[in-house]
């Protein structure tokens, strides 16, 4: 029983890090099936079918079947519906990291073609997504490269390559790279634009187009990180590739994303890692598996590390509206309202396709103030306590299976088992069966049982421990 | 002598283009999902629009000349989805389907979320009833798609997570129904559109089945045609299904973005992609913003890429040739004109 628990304990875990959380019956298959084997089909979504009928999703939300609207919720419906969780978490990752932001471009349909670029290549070679992410329409107007010609080169693209998405601007104190090979860079990828697209009126948006533009490329010398050549933007990515500095960087933001809130971005420079170990380990296969995400997540996912960093980061909006959804068992199908749920996420700071600069959402603490903890809590409690939900109705009845009477301590306890292995602190564990005891004796056959489930729910998740991974 | 022993080859001629992404009322349609016309040649477009709230009011049907491209009358009006339940107000959509005209002009529009059919009169679009009970039950309909009513006012409607077709009186009185959940004949897996024709024949898309079923009009299986992929005569999703007076079939291939055209018997004539240009409603708002003409002047392949269809949905036909293919993703009908062979001399 104790290595049961132990293990469903684990996969909650892994479900919350690798996914967006599970309930109880689907931890019990995976365990059973294993950590191993269920880590390697989250690795492997090629051969795992998502499970969803997307087909019937398009058809009641009709928009979706062209992405000429509606692709944040899109994504969002995803999210909770994939059985590919691991594919999904990671397209936010990179949507978290190489960041576009749809109050520029300004086209759902060249979004959406970005979003699936992140499908295809998310869990794949980093340089390949480098290469993807330098021809994603969207990133070519989002940063200018659009306007950067031979002979009148425009750095913004060529920055942000280096410094956010790739490199980082330093590490254990020295700089990764110079003002130089910045505007080297830019050269590189001059001629790397899009095609003038059709406009949105009269007839809506048209997917963007990548167009390499020969005769606007800078065929001239150039020297980039100590290498000399004629580059283009492909030669130039094979060089960042090979950096100690991106392995490095990739590292450190598998690591805040999956194990443990690391410091801001910008601090990388100055801050080293708080887990040198593992950050040496994720170094290391990544340059043994010639720059693999999926190899680098398999030894993560296998890391004492992660096996050990239970409810050591702060969820971020998507995570905990997803989760919770996920928890209840809402939104399994397509219904009315979809836009209400992307603009909690909106509420509580973050906004799918809109991240607040090319810098992506701070993370940890920062996704915590007054207005956003409240919304938090509201949301959540708002559906758990729905006992008509029903993920909240199975809590309910595998608690009544404890017996026609449950003890307030037993029920908090199981309740916490069956939200995922939530671990509460002793004195919120005991206030909460105090606040059950009032209420006299559970008896688990009466109708009323199911409205104690539900409010001691609704404290659970208002508690600073719901508010962790 | 000429002699003819083949089948008169058959194409179609572009006509022009009606409408525009037009979220709220007026001269254009958001996302559009049926088309029907009555005795008077007057086009029946209903817009679905979508989910976000900024855009409420935007679902409609809007009555229209297709040559003339004028608005006759408008009506339905969208309703917030947290409004969607019993309480929902009379002639009011959720998720609209369909739109069909009954013998004297009333138009009947499916709601797929309501689980009911809305009745407006011919004048003025005003609400004058509704019904549908919602359920599996023979009479209890689930999720209604397509709508066609025959000569003697039967209303045939697709239910498609009941996976049937049930006839109803106009006033929602059952008749009689068929169907199920299979791929066998006579069984459909989520049907959309529905068309009857000269004969008083039915036509079902069977939608996830990637097929197009006929059925007598007593619902007696009679011949499919059709199966999943994207080339000659096969299908991806289809959505709607047309018959001409000639007996030729039009299938919107939704999911490929194409418009196949078949004979009477089910094999392959062509195929229809699309050539729309810009559009009379279009004009008027492109030509009130320079940028958009410089950047129509500008883009890449504009005549190709703004041509083709894209999400075609719902196709119309009348007995003139004309051939009406109602595009969501792009908000506009595009018409066509078949053209035939005419031999000259004796045959």
């Amino acid at each position: 029983m104790a290595d049961q628990n132990h293990d469903i304990a684990l996969m909650a875990h892994l479900m919350r890090r690798a996914g967006f959380g599970a309930q109880y019956a689907e931890l019990e298959e995976r365990a059973a099936k294993g950590y191993d084997a269920t880590v390697e089909e989250l690795l492997n979504p090629e051969v795992n079918p998502h499970g969803m009928d997307l087909d019937v999703a398009e058809r009641c939300f009709i928009e979706w079947s062209h992405q000429t609207r509606g692709v944040p919720e899109y994504f969002a419906f995803r999210m909770i519906n994939s059985r590919c969780q691991l594919e999904e978490k990671m397209v936010l990752f990179w949507h978290g990291i190489l960041c576009t932001a749809d109050s520029k471009t300004q086209s759902y349909p060249t979004s959406y073609d970005e979003i699936e670029m992140f499908r295809e290549l998310g869990m794949g070679s980093f340089r390949d997504l480098l290469v993807g992410i330098s021809r994603d329409p969207a990133m070519i107007f989002f940063l200018d490269n659009c306007l950067s010609h031979k002979g009148a080169i425009n750095e913004n693209y060529g920055r942000e390559l280096l410094e956010l998405f790739s490199m980082g601007v330093g590490m254990d104190g020295e700089f990764n790279y110079t003002e130089d090979d910045v505007k080297e860079c830019a050269r590189a990828f001059t001629g790397w634009t899009i095609a003038n697209n059709v406009p949105g009126q009269p007839y809506g948006r048209y997917h963007a187009q990548f167009v390499y533009n020969p005769e606007d490329h800078d065929e001239g010398t150039k020297t980039f990180l100590g290498e000399t050549g004629n580059f283009n933007g492909e030669d130039v990515i094979d060089i960042i590739a090979k950096q100690p500095a991106t392995a490095r960087f990739i590292s450190r933001h598998l690591y805040s994303y999956f194990i443990s809130d690391e410091a801001q971005v910008p601090s990388w420079m100055e801050t080293p890692p708080k887990d040198p170990e593992t950050i040496k380990m994720l170094e290391d296969e990544y340059f043994r598996s010639g720059y693999n995400i999926k190899a680098m997540l398999r030894v993560l996912f296998h890391s004492d590390a992660f096996k050990n960093a239970r409810f050591q980061r702060v969820k971020s909006p998507v995570e905990t509206v997803m989760g919770t959804l996920r928890l209840v068992g809402d939104w399994t199908e397509p219904k009315p309202g979809f836009e209400f749920i992307f603009d909690e996420m909106k509420h509580m700071g973050q906004e799918l396709f809109n991240p607040p600069s090319v810098e992506g959402w701070h993370t940890g603490q920062e996704w915590i103030d007054g207005g956003t903890l409240v919304h938090r809590i509201n949301f959540t409690a708002d559906f758990v306590g729905d006992v008509n939900q029903p993920g909240v109705r199975e809590i309910i009845d595998r608690l009544a299976d404890a017996g026609p009477v449950i003890s307030p301590e037993q029920m908090v306890d199981t309740t916490c088992l069956l939200m995922g292995h939530y671990e509460l602190a002793d004195e919120t564990r005991q206030m909460m069966a105090a606040s059950l005891e009032k209420g006299g004796t559970i008896h688990t056959d009466t109708e009323e049982f199911g409205t104690r489930v539900s409010e001691l729910l609704q404290m659970i998740v208002a508690t600073k421990e719901y508010i962790y991974a | 002598m000429v002699t003819q022993t083949e089948i008169a080859p058959v194409t179609f001629q572009y006509s022009h283009v009606i409408g525009r992404q037009e979220v709220r009322s007026g001269n254009g349609f958001f996302n559009p999902v049926a088309i029907t016309r009555d005795d008077n040649g007057l086009l029946y477009v209903l817009s679905r629009g979508t989910e976000t709230p900024a855009f409420f009011p935007c679902k409609r049907v809007t009555v229209f000349h297709p040559d003339e491209e004028e608005v006759v009358a408008e009506f339905g009006q969208k309703i917030p989805p947290e409004d969607a339940d019993d309480t929902t107000p009379n002639g009011s959509f959720m998720w609209p389907t369909s739109v069909a005209l009954d013998s004297q002009g009333y138009a009947y529009v499916s709601d797929e979320w309501l689980n009911r059919v809305s009745i407006y009169d011919q004048e003025h679009g005003n609400w004058i009833g509704m019904w549908g009970i919602p359920g599996d039950a023979p009479g209890e309909i689930n999720r209604p798609a397509g709508l066609a009513f025959d000569r003697n006012d039967n209303l045939y409607m697709v239910e498609s997570r009941n996976h049937r077709v049930s006839v109803f009186t106009k006033d929602g009185k059952y008749q009689f129904g068929w169907g199920g959940l299979g791929d066998g004949d006579g069984q459909f897996n989520l049907p959309w559109g529905i068309e009857i024709d000269h004969n008083g024949d039915v036509y079902v898309a069977d939608w996830r089945n990637d097929r197009i079923q006929k059925f007598a009009p007593d619902g007696t299986f009679l011949m499919k045609f059709g199966e999943s992929g994207d080339g000659e005569g096969q299908f991806n999703r289809p959505t709607g299904v047309a018959v001409d007076k000639d007996g030729h079939i039009f299938v919107t291939d939704y999911k490929n973005d194409r418009v196949q055209v078949f004979l009477g018997d089910g094999s392959y004539v062509t195929t229809m992609r699309g050539q729309a240009g810009l559009s009379k409603w279009g004009a008027e708002r492109v030509y009130l913003d320079p940028t958009i003409v410089q950047a129509r002047n500008r883009a890449l392949n504009l005549q190709e890429r703004e041509g083709a269809f894209q999400g075609p949905i719902a196709v119309e036909v009348d007995d003139d040739g004309h051939v009406f293919v109602l595009e969501t993703a792009r908000h506009r009908v595009q018409v066509f004109s078949k053209q035939t062979a005419m031999f000259a001399g004796e045959l």
